[in-house]
């Protein structure tokens, strides 16, 4: 104050008229000092379109210096194209002034120094002063704005037009955005969708699931790629790969989901349709690996066959030739040839059972006649027989119990015994010992047959029960493949086992377990 | 004399065979495996070899290469015996002389064994 006071004095011989121009002028710097404060571009013509005024904002925005624009018609800020046109809009705002907003519903630009162009916004404001009509033009430079509208309206674009349904949520599950692959899917129009629970499009079993997903969601972890159900308007299933992500505000703050599904209904059918076809290939390759085997078993099985045949067929044309020359002088010849024929005949009608065992059981016609059986007794009956068919061959020992009675049928037992003490001699060539164990364990009754042969080679042991499987097909004449597989049916129809070992210093060892009857 | 070597694991065929051939006039001589049959041949020279295929120890396809291997030229002709279903074509993959299929005929069998030991200028 005292400055001014004093600032007064030293103009005190001034007159009026410079006191006025004084006053304006500091008019004058206070309102540009207001404008120049405002955030906007703001630029002030008179009636005749001539800037007085151009605020800092201005300056910058137009690359201008002030002193450039002072005095200029507005239109050196109008892109050329334009200009013609501006005056007359200028006119006719002079007619009618009023606050607005300039050019509503178009799209206005403003020209820099360098002849560049930019999107902007601009209001007018009349007012009147003393030397007249000024207007005001609040200008602001919207282009970042229009970017991030075009942005937006971009992302939209894509949102609109993805083939992924793609839905916004509350964290409560109220839908608050639906696309029109969202329509597709679901068949739910985004009127009607937008507002509800997604739980409309869920079906009842996968309640639990979502319930799961929006729990994700609020914790603000994502799911992916979540392979589920959901559920049309009409109630269809879709199979649905989803992926759903939290919305959070600027803050940081979760307050959404967005969910996008991809209908995989194509795709699960494509993978159901290829497992299908696997399928068939596969049920392809083993009936044709059956039919191999068959025909394989069928050349083992003649060959097999045709060996007692040629005996029996042989034998059958010598004592013929040998009557009809009258040369079958010695009579031990005859009946040791006529035994000849008779053991011959015997493993031929074996050969045949085995073959009509086989397929009583692929028929499931096995028919066991039940009784007690006393497996010791059986045991070393067959031993003794196979001790005088197999003279010279390996020795036999039997051990355990002198009686163990089961309730089975006495021929099958029978049968399998014989098949696991010809298995044993057959393959020991060497002539080792073989060993017959019988033993009791609590319900159960045990028959081990034990050799100390060629044993099964450790690549073949998982297969020795199979249908027409030779172990040792290759090195060794062994029948049709077919012995095993009938006695461990056989234990089986009586409710018992057939197992194999190997123990480690070589051979094998084949153990009947049976229940036993304990009555017996 | 002609001598006929019969190698077959079934013990009442070689009993048979040889039986016939004897009575035939031929001499036999018999071999329960390949691998006999093999020590047999490197004892006494053989005009015929009657050959079953399917044997334990050393089956007709290895005693053939061994055989051959080891003799060469001065190799006995050679007559598979055997039960397979292709006893002709077994007799060619090993290069026999001809080859008698079980069960057999035994006019057949001495027909085929005198032929391959007479050799064609009888036959």
């Amino acid at each position: 104050m005292q400055d001014e006071s004093g600032s007064e004095g030293a103009h005190y011989d001034l007159g009026l008229t410079r006191v006025l121009a004084r006053m304006r002028e500091a008019m004058e710097a206070s309102l540009r000092g207001l404008l120049d404060s405002a955030p906007d571009a703001m630029v002030i013509v008179d009636t005749s379109g001539r800037i007085v005024l151009a605020n800092a904002q201005s300056v910058s925005l137009f690359g201008y210096a002030r002193e450039e624009l002072l005095g200029k018609p507005i239109e050196v800020l109008v892109p050329e194209r334009y200009r013609s046109g501006h005056v007359r809009y200028r006119d006719n705002f002079l007619e009618r002034p009023a606050t607005r907003p300039m050019g509503v519903g178009l799209e206005l630009y403003g020209r820099r120094r360098d002849g560049s162009e930019f999107p902007v916004e601009i209001s007018l404001s009349p007012f009147q002063t003393e030397d007249g009509l000024l207007v005001i033009s609040a200008i602001r430079d919207t282009t970042q704005r229009r970017q991030a509208e075009e942005a937006r309206a971009y992302l939209a674009t894509i949102v609109q037009s993805s083939h992924d349904a793609i839905i916004g949520k509350t964290l409560d599950g109220t839908i608050t955005s639906w696309n029109p692959a969202a329509e597709a899917l679901y068949g739910w129009p985004a009127s009607e969708a937008i507002g509800r629970s997604i739980a409309i499009i869920v079906p009842r079993e996968q309640l639990a699931e979502l319930e799961e997903i929006l729990a994700r969601v609020r914790a603000g972890t994502t799911v992916d790629d979540l392979e589920t159900i959901r559920m049309t308007r009409d109630g269809e299933r879709v199979n649905v790969s989803l992926s759903v992500s939290p919305i959070a505000d600027a803050s940081g703050r979760v307050v959404g989901a967005a969910a996008i599904g991809r209908d995989i209904t194509e795709r699960k059918r494509a993978e159901a349709e290829r497992a299908r076809l696997q399928e068939e290939q596969a049920a392809r390759g083993k009936a044709e690996a059956a039919v191999k085997e068959r025909d394989e078993f069928l050349s083992v099985a003649a060959h097999e066959l045709k060996t007692p045949l040629a005996v029996l067929r042989g034998y059958a044309q010598l004592i013929n030739r040998r009557v009809q020359s009258g040369g079958v002088g010695e009579p031990g010849w005859l009946v040791e040839s006529v035994d000849i024929v008779e053991q011959h005949t015997d493993k031929l009608t074996r050969l045949v059972d085995q073959l009509l065992d086989v397929s009583r059981i692929e028929a499931d016609r096995v028919v066991l006649e039940l009784g007690p059986v006393d497996l010791a007794a059986a045991a070393r009956e067959v031993v003794a027989f196979a001790r005088t068919r197999y003279a010279g061959g390996p020795e036999i020992e039997v051990g355990g119990p002198d009686r163990l009675v089961v309730q089975g049928d006495a021929l099958r037992l029978e049968q399998v015994l014989v098949n696991l003490l010809d298995n044993a001699i057959k393959f020991s060539p060497g002539g080792e010992p073989i060993d017959v164990e019988l033993s009791a364990n609590g319900a159960d009754a045990r028959v081990a047959v034990r050799d100390r042969g060629l044993g099964v080679d450790p690549a073949h042991r998982e297969r020795i029960f199979d249908r027409f499987y030779q172990a040792h097909a290759n090195e060794y004449r062994s029948g049709m493949g077919i012995g095993l597989f009938i006695s461990r049916r056989i234990a089986e129809l009586h409710g018992g086992s057939l197992e194999a070992s190997f123990p480690e210093d070589g051979g094998s060892c084949f153990s009947l377990m049976l229940p036993r009857r304990i009555d017996g | 004399l002609n001598r006929v070597l019969v190698v077959d694991d079934d013990p009442a065929l070689l009993m048979l065979v040889t039986d016939v051939l004897r009575d035939e006039g031929f001499t036999v001589l018999t071999a329960s495996n390949g691998g006999e049959a093999l020590e047999l041949v490197s004892e006494q020279p053989v005009d015929l070899i009657l050959l079953d295929m399917r044997m334990p120890v050393m089956d007709g396809w290895e005693f053939n290469r061994a055989y051959r291997e080891q003799f060469g030229e001065g190799c006995a002709p050679i007559v598979v015996f055997t039960a397979a279903m292709n006893a002709h074509a077994t007799a060619e993959e090993v290069g026999a002389h001809g080859y008698v299929a079980k069960p057999f005929d035994l006019d057949h069998l001495v027909k085929v064994v005198r032929e391959q030991v007479n050799g064609p200028k009888q036959a």
